[in-house]
């Protein structure tokens, strides 16, 4: 059901047993609880017809959000309604976790305060994701991905010097703060279950995400007041830019040449990384290129040398990679002991790295309303075999009668008539929201987070 | 041959036990490279004790910058010390019987054993492959660039070619450059490493759940950077796997199948603000004439024909265009106050280092600081959350950056050796 043939792939349950009620939408917290998910954790999603995870509605619709939210069962509910309400606290009361990534406030406002959580479930852990976190003087703030980026530093670190910031390209602190979320929220299941339990509250913040990832700056800042509005910052593709007074690069590496270069085949598409480290790796390089009669100059033997000719360095080889095709080029480079790299797209990643493709990373599964598609796996390897995620999807709704029979213990009278009052179901009135229509829009607008 | 080196007897011995974080009495023991150094300083964070077994020459992090220039070229990096704050260092020869010792030593004691495997290694594939048989209770955490098992693997690694080959470059980048080149960008930072180390943390703390439920040996675990960066990008993949649409570049903005209106603009004191139009619904839109009209900056905007959500969406460069030409003329920190106060998601682009006093995040106590003798009294950033106590809440704790061998002394004691056994490898000039 699983995967690809030759794939060894199992199903983890690390986290068999646990109960996560997950009230999470759009991309960040989804993506902390599909890695629950993956580990075995039971995650019940809940959304009320009304106000459904945005993401059902986007573009790529069922397949983009299934695949944010794989392993994970539906559970519909007016949360406002007063008997909708009473089954929340009733799920709580069954859960070990709560996550949420609602604006500061909200989930309290619906009247599950975090005293109010403890009191239903006494060791809950309650994990929330928001931009700017739970406390403080901007906790009210209104931030999406993008948002919290530009906060944290993060979309300054990318760029041209003399340009505006080019940022990440997508809501990339979603991503990497899901997993964020998802690693503390784990540690907090090991401290409540062997360092002496109690509640905890695992209050997230992206802007303090993105920062973290920055320290090397920070740190810069402060032991070399280096300004990091100077020009040549940050340096584009390359690891210090010629002329700027260099304490000796931000990515962990100094060299030239250093950069992406424009390879055979479409703009768009056609670029390789290249990364000399060394003067081993210059005369590697020099020897790939034919050791051509501008690169023996003894200008170039030093790194330091290399870093002052850049400019003229990145013409000369930019001149010797746009006739080769990228993965030609990374071949031909690797065989020589060049550190080289194409920029690669989704679909080249999907159809034709060769190590993604061999690792599974993109595993094919079949589910209900959306057939056989790639997924995007936890790409965690546990005794050489990969994660499989369960090949399951939250279809509205299509949980919530078990979850009252077998969880509650419901009678099914009881279900039908809240069903029919509109506690569990869609109000008669109200539209369809189950996700299998595409409304055409920009992807960008999917790629949110609240 | 020395078998251990540094100057533990310098220093004064930092503290082992006792340390605060839902991790606790977990103890790791950290070997190899570079590229699983973040998935170290978070289990540390998580209050992990992490002892990171470098090589008489350091660990290869040590070597690259940004240095700190005080410290002297090559003697205090940043980058270094971003991946190994919560850290304690002992330095061991690997080649003398002694410090091979030593090392299986601390691996018995060892909850997990991290080891990093990139193309500048401190163990030889034989020595990696002791690790495991000298302690099958341990959970043996391997991250590589490329995995075990790959075409690419054992390939050369840097941060650049990794976030090229990951995906994060092309998706981040320029479609405006005077060249008419739509530039890839790579963004600067450890990044490569900070997305596999955060899935090797998860994949060890799943094992250390797991190993109390199971009744077999700890398992392995294993991330590969590649990996973790080629599921990061958000629509990248499903746009092409679901829609069959490659994502374009976008300067400062997502990447996507069709265009979208800029929505970086240049405020009036020089610094960019992120002035989000997503969800730009009727209240939002309101709220942003509203604004724009009491400062008689609205342009053409009350045109009734903007009160249609999708005529707005059709015309949202315009409006960008108005909101760019306003923000201009004004200061980004009264920008971001205002527009916050009126519930719309904006933001100025800062840098890393302004946010140091930001007052928001010294509320939070997000900050740490800590005086060593090599990095001097620095803040250092926190944990990104709030609530359940990290390793930082532990009173009397220095959680430097550790000098090379800086904790041999306290970590040989720990593993209960004698003061003779300790002298006897001072007096062989081991420490």
């Amino acid at each position: 059901m699983n995967g690809i043939s030759d794939d060894v792939a199992a199903p983890n349950q690390s986290l068999k047993g646990i109960r996560v009620l997950d009230f999470t939408w759009n991309v960040a917290g989804p993506t902390c609880t599909r890695i629950l998910a993956a580990l075995g954790a039971e995650v019940i999603k809940v959304e009320s017809h009304t106000m459904p995870d945005p993401i059902r509605r986007s573009p790529a619709a069922a397949g983009f959000f299934a695949n944010l939210n794989l392993g994970k069962r539906s559970f519909t509910v007016d949360a406002k309604s007063r008997e909708g309400h009473e089954l929340l606290e009733q799920l709580v009361a069954e859960s070990d976790v709560v996550v949420e990534s609602f604006a500061s406030g909200v989930l309290a406002s619906w009247g599950f305060s975090y005293d109010k959580l403890v009191a239903l479930s006494p060791n809950v852990i309650y994990v929330s994701v928001t931009g700017f976190g739970h406390t403080g003087p901007y906790q009210s703030y209104v931030t999406y991905g993008p948002t919290a980026q530009a906060y944290s530093g993060m979309t300054h670190s990318s760029g041209k010097p003399g340009r505006p910031p080019a940022g990440w390209g997508y809501s990339y602190l979603d991503v990497f703060t899901g997993s964020m979320a998802a690693a503390w929220t784990l540690s907090a299941i090991h401290k409540v279950r062997f360092r002496g339990g109690g509640p905890q509250r695992v209050d997230v913040s992206q802007v303090e995400t993105g920062l973290s990832m920055l320290g090397e700056l920070m740190l810069d800042a402060q032991l070399n007041g280096a300004d990091h509005r100077r020009p040549g910052f940050p340096p584009g593709n390359r690891a210090v830019w010629p002329g700027d007074n260099t304490t000796g690069g931000a990515r962990g590496e100094v060299g030239a040449p250093y950069g992406i270069y424009r390879t055979a085949g479409k703009p768009e598409d056609a670029f390789c990384a290249i990364a000399v480290l060394s003067d081993e790796e210059w005369i590697r390089l020099r020897a790939c290129m034919g050791d051509p009669e501008w690169a023996m100059s003894p200008a170039l033997d030093s790194t330091t040398g290399r870093i002052a000719a850049q400019e003229q360095l990145d013409r000369r080889v930019g001149e010797w990679t746009i006739g080769i095709d990228k993965y030609e080029l990374m071949s031909l480079l690797t065989a020589a002991g060049v550190r080289s790299g194409p920029v690669q797209s989704g679909r080249e990643r999907m159809d034709v790295d060769p190590s993604l493709a061999a690792r599974a990373v993109f595993p094919k599964m079949s589910l209900a309303d959306i057939g056989e598609h790639r997924f995007e796996s936890i790409p965690i390897r546990i005794d050489g075999k990969r994660i499989a995620s369960p090949p399951t999807w939250p279809v509205m709704g299509a949980d919530t009668a078990d979850i009252l029979r077998d969880l509650l213990g419901l009678p099914e009278t009881e279900i039908a008539r809240l069903a029919a009052q509109g506690i569990t179901d869609r109000p008669a009135t109200g539209r369809s929201t189950r996700a299998v229509k595409a409304r055409p829009r920009n992807l960008a607008a999917i790629q949110e987070t609240s | 041959m020395t078998a251990v080196s540094g100057t533990p007897n310098l220093v004064p011995t930092r503290k082992l036990a006792g340390r605060v974080g839902p991790l606790s009495g977990i103890v790791v023991v950290e070997v190899g490279g570079v590229v699983g150094e973040y998935a170290g300083r978070l289990l540390g964070e998580m209050g992990a004790l992490v002892i990171k077994v470098e090589s008489r020459q350091g660990s290869p992090s040590r070597l690259t910058g940004p240095f700190a220039v005080g410290a002297g070229w090559h003697k205090a990096s940043l980058s270094f010390a971003a991946l190994n704050v919560t850290k304690l260092s002992i330095a061991l020869d690997l080649d003398s019987q002694d410090g091979l010792d030593l090392l299986r030593r601390l691996v018995g004691r060892a909850d997990v054993v991290l080891e990093s495997q990139d193309d500048i290694r401190l163990l030889d594939g034989q020595l990696a492959a002791r690790l495991e048989a000298w302690n099958a209770k341990a959970i043996h955490c391997l991250v590589s660039p490329f995995g075990e098992e790959s075409p690419w693997a054992g390939g050369l690694w840097s941060e650049l070619t990794a976030v090229a080959l990951g995906g994060i470059a092309g998706v981040c980048g320029y479609d405006d450059d005077p060249s008419g080149i739509p530039w890839p960008i790579a963004p600067v930072g450890l990044h490569s490493r900070y997305a596999g180390g955060v899935l090797a943390v998860i994949g060890v703390i799943a094992e250390l759940l797991e190993r109390h439920t199971a009744q077999a040996g700890a398992r392995s675990v294993e991330v590969a950077l590649h990996d973790a960066l080629a599921v990061s990008t958000e629509g990248a993949v499903p746009s092409w796997e679901f829609s069959h649409e490659e994502v374009h570049r976008h300067t400062g903005r997502h990447a996507g199948a069709t265009d979208s209106p800029v929505w970086t603009v240049l405020c009036g004191d020089g610094k960019y603000l992120c002035a989000l139009p997503l969800s730009m619904n009727d209240r939002r839109f309101a709220e942003l004439l509203d604004w724009l009209g009491s400062e008689g900056s609205e342009g053409d905007l009350c045109d009734p024909r903007f009160r249609d959500a999708a005529t707005r969406d059709a015309e949202m460069p315009h409006i960008m265009d108005v909101v760019g030409k306003f923000c201009l003329k004004r200061n980004s920190q009264e920008i971001f106050l205002e527009a916050q106060r009126r519930r719309l998601p904006w933001a100025p682009i800062n840098t890393a280092a302004e946010l140091l006093s930001d007052p928001h995040l010294i509320d939070r106590g997000f900050f740490v600081e800590a005086d060593s003798a090599l990095y001097g009294k620095v803040t250092y950033p926190g944990v990104a959350f709030k609530g359940m106590p990290a390793v930082y809440e532990t009173e009397g704790l220095d959680f430097c950056p550790p000098e090379l061998g800086q904790d041999a002394r306290a970590v040989l004691e720990w593993l209960g050796l004698s003061e003779d056994q300790i002298r006897s490898l001072i007096l062989a000039e081991s420490i």
